[in-house]
């Protein structure tokens, strides 16, 4: 056999072990997303802390404390969980692999998760939880006094 | 930086330029950020929290960042260093001579912090419409511009009010800023 063969081999290996990882971990991540765990973690988070936000153009400094613990809860769930389930995960090498091969990363669970570090976006997403929570017990009123009324 | 930032950044379509205004109290920041963004600037109230800015410039997307400077909040400034390409500092050129020696000390301080090591320095010595300011040369010598070896800095004069030399400003630390990240366009 001829050394260049070999060469090509080897590299068309590596280029595929690579893919191979990349994808498991991009299923990974979209079963995350749709695990009911990781939202109720998401969700709890919000709600928790929705009430300190408001829709004044003037940002609270405690906002970036929020955002950023935010930040750093679903990163470590990210990461606790892929190397619970993929043994030879290391989020350094991921994170290299990723710098390496932007091309790769068209998917809307790479739009999801990049959108999770926008801090305006961040900012939306809460004052829509607290809208959402302000907005469900006015609902629920209305509907008891209908209840109310028909009888 | 972990995974979600990481992935932001390397999903930006447009050339992001991140800037970081800091200064003293009443320096005027917060009037040159509305300024800057086309704003009404007659009723601006002191800064105790942050505000932020996205605008359009010379095709980057700049995302201004504007922290309030009173003392006792000073200490939260650092929560902002993070991926900070420019460092937009503000001197009120009409203040107390007291609050110089203030300003100095506070502008030598984030010089040596490890996350703004990287970032371009632009001094606006603000004010320059009010009798009593003092000129670029004098502020920068009362700063101590010249000991600076760390990092690329500019000291323009400018006025919030008026808005004499904002975009002479805001030219320089972009192009500082986009020669140094954008290099290879
Ligand atoms: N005369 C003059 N007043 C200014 C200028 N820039 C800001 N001010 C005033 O200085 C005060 C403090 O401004 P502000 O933007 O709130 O300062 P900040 O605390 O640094 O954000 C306000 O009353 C402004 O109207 C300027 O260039 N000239
Ligand atoms: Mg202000």
């Amino acid at each position: 056999m001829e050394p260049q063969v070999d060469e090509d081999i080897d590299k068309g290996s590596k280029a595929s072990a690579d893919d191979i990882k990349f994808d498991a971990v991009v299923g990974e991540l979209e079963d995350m997303l749709m695990d009911p765990y990781f939202n109720e973690l998401h969700d709890s988070y919000l709600s928790k802390h929705c009430k300190e936000f408001t829709d004044d153009e003037e940002n609270k400094l405690v906002y970036t404390e929020i955002f950023q613990e935010y930040v750093k809860l679903v990163e470590r769930f990210i990461e606790k969980r892929l190397r619970a389930r993929l043994e030879w995960f290391s989020m350094a090498a991921f994170l290299q692999m990723i710098k390496g091969r932007k091309e790769s990363l068209e998917g809307d669970v790479f739009d999801v998760l990049g959108s999770l570090a926008d801090f305006d976006a961040f900012k939306d997403l809460m004052l829509s939880y607290k809208q959402e929570q302000e907005g469900t017990s006015i609902d629920l009123s209305g509907l008891l006094s209908v209840h109310g009324a028909g009888q | 930086m972990g995974l979600l930032t990481v992935l932001k950044k390397l999903k930006q379509k447009e050339k992001e330029i991140r800037l970081l205004i800091l200064g003293l109290d009443n320096a005027g920041k917060t009037t040159i950020l509305k300024r800057i963004n086309g704003e009404d600037i007659s009723s601006i109230s002191p800064t105790l929290g942050f505000n932020i800015k996205t605008l359009a410039y010379n095709g980057y997307k700049l995302n201004i960042w504007d922290v309030g400077g009173q003392k006792s909040i000073r200490s939260y400034w650092r929560n902002y260093f993070e991926q900070t390409d420019g460092l937009v500092w503000v001197v009120d050129s009409a203040d107390r001579p007291d609050r110089f020696a203030d300003c100095k000390l506070e502008l030598h301080g984030l010089l040596t912090e490890e996350r703004l090591s990287g970032a371009s320095l632009l001094i606006f010595a603000n004010k320059q419409d009010l009798p009593g300011a003092l000129s670029s040369e004098e502020i920068a010598e009362l700063l101590d511009l010249k000991t600076i070896q760390t990092h690329h800095w500019q000291i323009v004069g400018c006025s919030a009010v008026t808005g004499e030399n904002l975009l002479k400003g805001m030219d320089w630390v972009v192009t500082d800023i986009s020669k140094r990240i954008y290099m290879l366009d």
